[in-house]
């Protein structure tokens, strides 16, 4: 369920396009933000909201990958999988990153506390190897190390 | 040489107002609004010769200058939605230099009537975001936009849209399919933005980097500005250097003045170890693959739009990928139809299965376990999508394939026979 402050928000979205129709993608984030994921009642609270049918709601909430329809772990990470960061070692600090996490790609860590995701090129390609934490944060020019680190504090947060 | 795009090199801490306005910025802006009529801000970027920077190449004035006549309201969308994987120089730019940035969309806007302009960025940029609406507020708040720009009585609205990962987006009729809340999926063309654009209104989309040249042309002139670079590809140009290369980078140079050789060797400092070059990926994943192997000449050619036509590639948006001589080039061309094969939107069945079945043929070749004519046939759903797509996706998904085919065959044929990997033991 979305809070008040969320739905008038999202009200708020709605006047900023010419159509209220293009709130949909920063309802999408908004939500998200909030509830973490995107559940089905979200869905159609948002789809109330923009006066959309669920099923139009969803089909935008599934097409892209940053929206989550399955509850994530607490944090997500994406990884870049795409050529210039592999030619710079990025396969090789996945499998430190899935043997560290206990999962593959696609998978929540056994503790439920990070999702694992594999990404398209992120834009740091000059800082290779690259992922995004929670949507939010760049991590680049990764080692061994530096994942490491990274993992404790997102564990014990 | 002093940078005019990426100008973050040069002054530090350019993305505060005021240190950009210390250093001339909004004067453009200033001068477009109050000396210029907007017809004569599109006819100087017309005679600047500027070209767009998100790959096509086509005459940013030309473009302005179809809107039809008496249609409004109208729209300027700026495309940020940079995915091509090796590309990052917009974000260098947003993130760094966004009032450069902004000031060239409310340039652009004034000079085609628009008041709501947008930029369309992809979700995966939280950071770059930020600097935006900061850089929109502080922007707003000195009066650049927002209500009577400058004390005129043109007012501007931007709003920053974020994407939520989907490469298509970038491709400009997706991309405002996605902007009016619908699924990320190319709109046949014609009718073109232009006459039927965001809304169903006249619209003009540009890239990130064509709009930060516009207040260096207002500012500068159409003269100037066109002395830089060669006659059809005027001005600089901000390479993304990615790969085996000891410095990676975003590097500006004017076109047609810098080969391959120069890239790599002098701005990046070499090949990472030492190494051999092997091949050079001059447009990301999207143009077909170079190499000095097959033909020297290509590392000495001064790059612009035209240059690699003779060698069967584009330069695009100039994200040069460089590969080094223990990289096996089928692993590589796997790499990329697999990013295609995600990145397909479904909407056409040859882009949709044709991905599909590259990816999957690559992936046995690679994992040693290929027949001798997987090669052909690989080639061949390559060539047989080539043309018969919605949007270009499609074809650009055929290069790594159809590139890697035509210089390295011998390589794909070594692992089949030798049922793997050489250059990984
Ligand atoms: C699959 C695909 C992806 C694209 N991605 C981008 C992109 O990320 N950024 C961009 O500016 N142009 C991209 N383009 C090109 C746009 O469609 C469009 O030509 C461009 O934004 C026009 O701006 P310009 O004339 O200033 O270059 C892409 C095109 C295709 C076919
Ligand atoms: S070519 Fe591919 S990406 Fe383009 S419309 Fe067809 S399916 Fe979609
Ligand atoms: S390929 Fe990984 S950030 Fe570009």
């Amino acid at each position: 369920m979305l809070s008040q402050q969320a739905k008038s928000e999202i009200q708020q979205l709605m006047t900023k396009y010419p159509d209220a129709r293009s709130a949909i993608m920063p309802a999408l984030h908004l939500a998200q933000r909030e509830v973490g994921w995107l559940p089905d009642d979200v869905i159609q609270e948002i789809g109330d909201l923009l006066g959309l049918s669920k099923t139009e709601v969803n089909g935008v909430a599934t097409f892209y990958t940053m929206y989550a329809r399955d509850q994530p772990g607490r944090h997500t990470i994406m990884f870049c999988a795409d050529l210039p960061c592999a030619l710079r070692g990025a396969d090789e600090m996945l499998e430190h990153l899935e043997h560290k996490l206990g999962c593959r790609a696609s998978q929540t860590s056994p503790d439920g506390k990070i999702t694992l995701q594999e990404a398209e090129c992120l834009g740091g390609c000059n800082h290779a190897p690259v992922m995004l934490i929670d949507g939010a944060e760049h991590a680049q020019d990764l080692t061994s190390e530096k994942i490491d680190e990274i993992i404790e504090r997102l564990r014990n947060t | 040489m002093e940078h005019l795009i990426l100008r973050d090199l040069d002054i530090p801490n350019l993305q505060d107002i005021s240190v950009y306005e210390q250093h001339g910025g909004y004067d453009a802006l200033r001068k477009a609004v109050k000396e210029m009529t907007p017809d004569q801000v599109t006819d100087v970027v017309k005679a600047s010769g500027l070209r767009g920077r998100g790959g096509a190449g086509f005459p940013a004035g030309v473009k302005w200058s179809f809107l039809p006549k008496g249609v409004f309201p109208r729209y300027l969308v700026a495309n940020a939605d940079e995915s091509e994987p090796g590309t990052f120089k917009d974000r260098q730019i947003m993130e760094r230099n966004p009032h450069q940035f902004v000031e060239g969309i409310a340039i652009a806007s004034y000079a085609i009537q628009c008041h709501n302009a947008f930029i369309y960025i992809r979700g995966e940029f939280p950071y770059a975001a930020q600097c935006l609406e900061k850089a929109l507020a502080d922007a707003e708040q000195r009066g650049y936009v927002g209500k009577n720009v400058l004390g005129s009585d043109y007012s501007l609205t931007i709003t920053v849209h974020r994407g939520a990962g989907a490469y298509i987006c970038g491709e400009e009729t997706a991309l405002l399919e996605s902007l009016e809340g619908k699924l990320g999926q190319p709109r046949v063309k014609p009718p073109f933005p232009a006459s039927v654009g965001l809304y169903n209104k006249p619209t003009v989309i540009n890239n990130v980097e064509t709009l930060c040249n516009v207040p260096v042309i207002i500012e500068r002139g159409a003269e100037w500005y066109a002395k830089i670079g060669t006659p059809k590809s005027t001005g600089p140009k901000v390479f993304c250097l990615s790969g085996h290369v000891n410095r990676p980078g975003n590097y500006e140079a004017p076109f047609g003045s810098i080969s391959f050789r120069d890239l790599i060797y002098d701005f990046g400092g070499g090949i990472r170890g030492g190494k051999k070059l092997k091949a050079i990926l001059p447009a990301g994943a999207s143009g077909p693959m170079l190499s000095p192997l097959a033909n020297p000449a290509v590392m000495d050619v001064k790059l612009d739009f035209e240059a690699l036509a003779p060698f069967g590639s584009l330069l695009g948006s100039a994200s040069v990928i460089v590969l080094d001589e223990d990289t096996c080039v089928v692993w590589a061309a796997k790499k990329m139809v697999r990013f295609f094969e995600h990145e397909s939107c479904g909407k056409c069945t040859p882009c949709r299965e044709g991905t599909y079945w590259m990816s999957r043929v690559l992936e046995r070749i690679d994992a040693g376990i290929g027949t001798l004519g997987d090669v052909d046939l690989v080639a061949g759903v390559a060539t047989q999508m080539q043309g018969r797509t919605l949007c270009p996706l499609g074809d650009f998904s055929t290069s790594p394939v159809l590139g890697s085919v035509k210089i390295f065959r011998e390589e794909y044929e070594r692992h089949i026979k030798e049922r793997g990997c050489w250059a990984r033991k």
